[in-house]
């Protein structure tokens, strides 16, 4: 019995030992198909890898923005700039309240924000939240904090993420920028921003919201609106436009819209009837007064390109000053 | 508890440890916390039917012994109808309700009468076919005089809820398990790395065979009008893994588990997709409950004695009744229908048992024969299990249609091309693993038996490794919990 159970003891050490070399040559080497639950190799499309290190070296912004892949493609850091203001976008896909959350506690210190520009939708608070932890997990230098998530998660990819992170980070420090900077048609811009270069539209059909608020990231978007209230940091929820078809699958909108109200100040930029002609601030949906045509201001369903981006963005600094 | 979680990753240890270090030394007190632990493993899912396992097992404990005490054959046959009624309207109950009530509403309605009863809605409690029948042939077996009753409560209750096969077999016979529980169990090392590797396996076909299939198979099953022939017969083929794989995982896991307590469970699956035809498909799928429907059924009607209308009736009711004790459904009977059919030509010539032996046994490669006769048997089965997995027969009759017509002639369209690729090339090496390892009792039972300690450890590892790459995140039930 004894002998069993030491032998497995062994084993177990000997498969860890294994599995750890097998992520990382898994990582390296397999392409994406073939590597299914290791959400990103040396490649990271989100580049949330770069946009973390480069936050790790930044300190006192004006503006912070949060949020998914609608806020890291939606939000242009030289906009701000340009209007005076020093922002930094710590976006990341399908980032959730409870991804939102750490890093703001991770980050707010340093960054120390005046103001934070949340992007908020109902698809963010539909999930467990799994994808947006695995994407930092495997993207950010790893401590004692993403070890905490990574438990927290309990989900195989985020273990992966993990092993994957100690290997990127022992061996592959400085040439996953070289990998990112090849990555014309999405670069990344300094502050976290990735514009998006092809105007090309993409209608992605299968798109759609889930819209099924769930508990855990509700009760962790409301830590993040009290902590920001504590903090006395001025916050702006933003519901970023999208194309009309994708807003229109979530038969919760109203009750969403309502729902933020509550929260605090929240713009809601996708409107049922997309061109009013005036300027009029409702409060919960706005007017850009431009009518954001699917095929002229989109790269995707849920994703402005530059042109869009750029009305977008001028409407938040008017909504700021 | 499902073997796929993080909670029956704390239980095992825990049970394994308490098992062999503090409740050894005492049979009874063994019996008692295999029983204690089975009851939590099973109260996890809802403790509200532990209820249900309770009755079923004093039934047959009452009136087995009851049986035991007397001679007279009539009050003997009263004593079994009495345990046979219980059980059985038990399962009928909760399983049948709903699907009687329906059919007899939709009679009426066809037959012009408006007759709208209304049902219930029942929570089918998990695994209860498995234990009502496990249960059943120990009392038939008591009356057959075939064992003696037993008088031990606590060694019965274990037999009837031990957990590694209690919501999804090997239904075991009591003859063969409950003895078991009257030895002292003596910890076997081999007999512990043996199980240790079966259960690694059966986690290998379950996380990710069956359930990177599941996702595929759901894709064409789920909006089956959207694709083609080819399509939908590609979705047939991830079906097909999709239930070997997690059905023989589940028994691969139990009997593994089993092994690791000092039991031995009867082996429930042998590679039933090496068969040759499809009485030795029948031989080795769901052994078990072939097994159960052969003695307590097939048999007791006449088996294959008699006239031939005896036996083509016998055939098909065996089918049938197989069929329908899957599920509630229309689909499962047509399902068991259509096996017999095929069943039926073999019987009738004498060709039922002329694949006894093991396919290409020591040799690397099948015949040509050997080879047309598995891929029609796989083919055949196959097509059938689209009545299994289709939402009615409507739809499994619209598949049939479409898979038999020109459009299966087309390059399938669809969603997951890279899932379906890279779950496909598991399944080529999963096949490959099977292939080599099918004359044991399971596939990776003495594969490389002959090498060294590293390169065993590396090639389980190896499996561990493909498990955490390639296992669906979201977490399944196996399908078999179901029924």
């Amino acid at each position: 019995m004894k002998t069993f159970v030491l032998s497995l003891l062994k084993f177990f050490l000997f498969a860890i030992l294994f599995y750890v070399v097998f992520i990382c040559v898994g990582g390296l080497i397999l392409p994406d198909f073939l590597r299914r639950n290791l959400l990103s190799g040396i490649s990271d499309t989100g580049q949330t890898n770069r946009r973390l290190a480069e936050a790790d070296t930044t300190d006192m912004v004006d503006i912070l923005f949060l949020g998914t892949s609608r806020a890291y493609r939606g939000f242009d850091t030289r906009i701000f700039a340009k209007a005076g203001y020093t922002s930094f976008n710590l976006g990341t896909s399908n980032q959730s309240p409870e991804q939102s959350y750490y890093l703001l506690q991770k980050y707010v210190v340093k960054l120390q924000p005046k103001t934070v520009i949340f992007e908020v939708n109902p698809d963010i608070f539909s999930g467990d939240g799994a994808e947006s932890a695995t994407d930092i997990i495997t993207h950010s230098k790893p401590d004692i904090e993403l070890l905490k998530m990574t438990w927290a998660v309990r989900n195989i990819k985020a273990v992966n993420g993990f092993i994957f992170s100690c290997l990127r980070y022992i061996f592959f420090v400085g040439k996953q920028d070289k990998v990112d900077s090849e990555n014309v048609s999405n670069p990344y811009v300094p502050g976290g921003y990735i514009a998006t270069k092809d105007s090309m539209y993409n209608e992605d059909k299968g798109n759609a919201y889930y819209c099924e608020l769930n508990d855990d990231q509700l009760a962790a978007f409301d830590k993040i609106v009290k902590f920001l209230h504590t903090k006395e940091i001025r916050t702006l929820l933003v519901q970023a436009p999208v194309v009309e078809k994708l807003y229109n699958t979530c038969p919760e909108n109203e009750k969403f819209d309502k729902l933020m109200k509550n929260k605090g100040i929240y713009y809601n930029f996708n409107l049922s009837h997309h061109y009013f002609g005036s300027e009029k601030l409702t409060g919960t949906r706005f007017d850009l007064g431009t009518k954001l045509t699917e095929t002229t201001y989109f790269s995707d369903g849920q994703h402005l390109n530059q042109k869009g981006v750029e009305i977008f963005n001028e409407w938040l600094l008017k909504l700021l000053k | 508890m499902i073997f796929n979680s993080l909670d029956f990753a704390v239980f095992l240890p825990v049970v394994f440890l308490l098992y062999w270090f503090v409740f050894q030394r005492d049979l009874a007190w063994q019996n008692s916390f295999v029983v204690a632990a089975s009851y939590l493993f099973y109260g996890w899912w809802d403790y509200r039917f532990l209820s249900l396992l309770v009755v079923s097992t004093l039934i047959d404990f009452i009136t087995s012994k009851a049986m035991g005490q007397t001679t007279d054959d009539n009050k003997r046959k009263r004593l079994l109808y009495i345990s046979i009624v219980s059980n059985l309207g038990i399962l009928g109950f909760f399983k049948y309700y709903n699907f009687f009530i329906d059919s007899f509403s939709d009679a009426f309605t066809w037959l012009g009468y408006d007759f709208s009863p209304s049902t219930l809605n029942i929570v089918l409690p998990v695994g209860i076919s498995f234990y009502t029948f496990q249960t059943m042939s120990y009392t038939i077996d008591v009356y057959r005089r075939k064992i003696e009753p037993t008088h031990d409560f606590m060694a019965f209750t274990a037999y009837v809820s031990f957990f590694p096969q209690l919501v999804a077999g090997p239904i075991e016979r009591a003859i063969h398990l409950l003895p078991q529980f009257f030895q002292t169990r003596i910890f076997d090392y081999q007999l512990a790395v043996i199980g240790c590797r079966q259960i690694l396996w059966g986690f290998f076909k379950k996380l990710v065979i069956a359930d990177n299939c599941a996702v595929l198979a759901d894709q064409f099953f789920d909006h089956q009008s959207q694709y083609s022939g080819s399509g939908l017969l590609l979705g047939a083929f991830f079906f097909s893994f999709q239930i070997y794989g997690d059905f023989s995982g589940y028994s691969d896991i139990a009997i593994g588990l089993s092994r690791l307590f000092g039991f031995d469970l009867r082996k429930n699956f042998a590679f039933p997709y090496f068969s040759r035809d499809i009485a030795e498909f029948w031989r080795r799928w769901h052994i078990s409950l072939s097994t159960w429907f052969r003695d307590y059924f097939y048999i007791p009607l006449g088996g294959n004695q008699g006239a031939l209308r005896t036996k083509v009736r016998n055939i098909f009711l065996v089918f049938i009744v197989s069929g329908f004790w899957h599920g509630a459904n229309i689909t499962f009977i047509i399902w068991g229908a259509l096996h017999a059919f095929l069943f039926l030509p073999l019987l009738l010539t004498g060709k039922n048992r002329q694949h006894l032996n093991i396919v290409a046994f020591n040799k690397t490669l099948p015949s040509a024969t050997e080879l047309l006769g598995m891929i029609s048997t796989f083919m055949a089965v196959t097509l059938l299990w689209i009545f299994f997995r289709a939402e009615n027969v409507i739809v499994a009759f619209e598949m049939l249609a479409k898979i038999f017509s020109y459009s299966l002639f087309t390059i399938p369209e669809f969603d997951k091309v890279g899932l379906a690729v890279s779950t496909t090339m598991l399944i080529v090496f999963f096949i490959v693993v099977e292939w080599t390892g099918r004359t044991h009792s399971f596939a990776i039972e003495y594969l490389l038996s002959g090498k060294s300690k590293v390169v065993r450890w590396s090639f389980y590892s190896l499996i561990l490794g493909m498990i955490g790459m390639y296992m669906q995140t979201g977490g399944s039930p196996f399908i078999y919990f179901q029924f």
